[in-house]
C-alpha cells in the first residue's frame, strides 16, 4: 500500500501537525534548533507570509507544546522550539521522509487537503 | 471684529500645498517619514507596487500609498493583499474627489463587480496552481521519466532527474493555499460588500 504511514506520524498529522503551515514551522525550528523569535520573523526566515493564519498556526503548536512562547515583557510574543515534547520521536520520523517516498507524497497530500479544509471553515464557518 | 486670515497666512497655505506637490524624498528620507526600513521601499518600489518619482524617489502620493499598506500589514494582510486593498480605496478616493460627491450606487456596483470578478480570477489562478504542485508531489516518476517536456528519444543521457526537495515542495503548496485562503477571503468580502448594494 503506497500511502501508508507510519501509526506514529498518521496520528501526528491528524492530531497536532494539521497543516502545511505547522509542519513548516516544524521543519524550519528543528532545521533551526538555536532559532528565537516573534511571529514576524520566523515567518520570513520560513519564506510565508506572517498572516493571521500562520500566527494560529503558531499558537495552536505552542499549546500542542511542540513550541516555546515566551512574553518577557516584549511587545510580542517570542517562539522557539520546546527542547522536549511527548511527540518528538513522531517528529522526527516525520521529518526523515525522503521527498521522493510514496510516504512523503500521501503526507503532502494528507496536510494539503487538511489545510484546505481549515481555510474553507475560517471563511465558511456553515459550510 | 473677527480676525481674518493675513495674506501671508493665505500664503503659507498655497506655499504648503505647492511644498507638497513637489516633495520628492530620497529613499532613505522617505522610509524614515513613512515609518519603514528602506530595503522594504525598495522592494515594493522595485516590483511596481508603489510609484517613484524618477530613480528611487518618492512623492506625497507614494508616502501616502506606503503608510497605507503598512496599516494594512500591520492588520495581518499579506503584501500582496495590502497593495490590492489600498489601491482599491485609493481608487475609490480619487474617483469621489473627481466626481465632486459620493459614487452613485451605479458606479458602486460596477466597481464591486470588477473586484468580484478579479478575486474569482485570483482564486481559479490558485487552484490551477495548487493543482500543478500537487502533482509534482509524488507525481514526478509516473508524469515524466524523461524529464519535462521531452520524449523518450530527447531524454538527456546525463543528468538524472534531481530528487524533489522536501523542503521546497511544501513550501510552494503551503504559499499556493495561502494565495488561495488570501483570494477566498477577499471574494467573501467583496460577496458581502455586494450584497449591502444589493439590499
Amino acid at each position: 500500500m503506497d500511502d501508508w504511514l507510519d501509526p506514529d506520524v498518521a496520528r501526528l498529522v491528524g492530531e497536532v501537525l494539521d497543516d502545511l503551515t505547522k509542519y513548516n514551522i516544524v521543519r524550519f525550528v528543528y532545521e533551526h534548533r538555536g532559532f528565537r523569535g516573534d511571529a514576524q520573523l520566523l515567518a520570513h526566515s520560513i519564506g510565508l507570509q506572517p498572516s493571521r493564519r500562520f500566527l494560529r498556526a503558531l499558537e495552536e503548536l505552542a499549546a500542542a507544546g511542540i513550541m516555546l512562547v515566551s512574553l518577557n515583557g516584549e511587545a510580542s510574543p517570542t517562539f522557539a522550539r520546546a527542547l522536549v515534547c511527548e511527540q518528538q520521536a513522531a517528529v522526527d520520523k516525520l521529518l526523515a521522509l525522503p521527498a521522493d517516498s510514496p510516504q512523503f507524497a500521501s503526507l503532502m497530500r494528507r496536510l494539503t487537503a487538511q489545510s484546505l479544509r481549515r481555510v474553507t471553515q475560517q471563511l465558511l464557518p456553515d459550510v | 471684529m473677527s480676525a481674518s486670515p493675513t495674506p501671508y497666512g493665505r500664503l503659507l497655505v498655497a506655499e504648503e500645498q505647492l511644498l507638497l506637490s513637489r516633495l520628492n524624498l530620497n529613499a532613505h528620507s522617505a522610509a524614515r517619514v513613512c515609518g519603514v526600513s528602506v530595503r522594504q521601499l525598495t522592494y515594493w518600489s522595485d516590483r511596481g507596487l508603489i510609484p517613484t518619482a524618477g530613480a528611487r524617489r518618492y512623492g506625497i502620493a507614494t508616502l501616502n500609498k506606503v503608510l497605507l499598506i503598512k496599516q494594512a500589514l500591520g492588520q495581518g494582510y499579506t503584501l500582496q493583499r495590502a497593495v490590492r486593498l489600498v489601491e482599491e480605496r485609493l481608487a475609490l478616493a480619487e474617483a469621489a474627489r473627481t466626481a465632486g460627491e459620493p459614487l452613485s450606487e451605479g458606479d458602486l456596483r460596477v466597481l464591486v463587480e470588477a473586484r468580484l470578478a478579479d478575486s474569482l480570477a485570483g482564486v481559479r489562478r490558485c487552484r490551477q496552481t495548487l493543482l500543478a504542485e500537487s502533482a509534482t508531489v509524488g507525481g514526478r516518476a509516473s508524469t515524466s521519466p524523461h524529464g519535462e517536456g521531452l520524449t523518450p528519444h530527447q531524454a538527456p543521457l546525463s543528468a538524472p532527474p534531481r530528487p524533489p526537495d522536501a523542503k521546497a515542495l511544501a513550501l510552494q503548496l503551503n504559499r499556493a493555499i495561502d494565495d488561495l485562503a488570501d483570494a477566498l477571503e477577499q471574494l467573501a468580502e467583496t460577496d458581502q460588500a455586494l450584497a449591502r448594494i444589493t439590499e
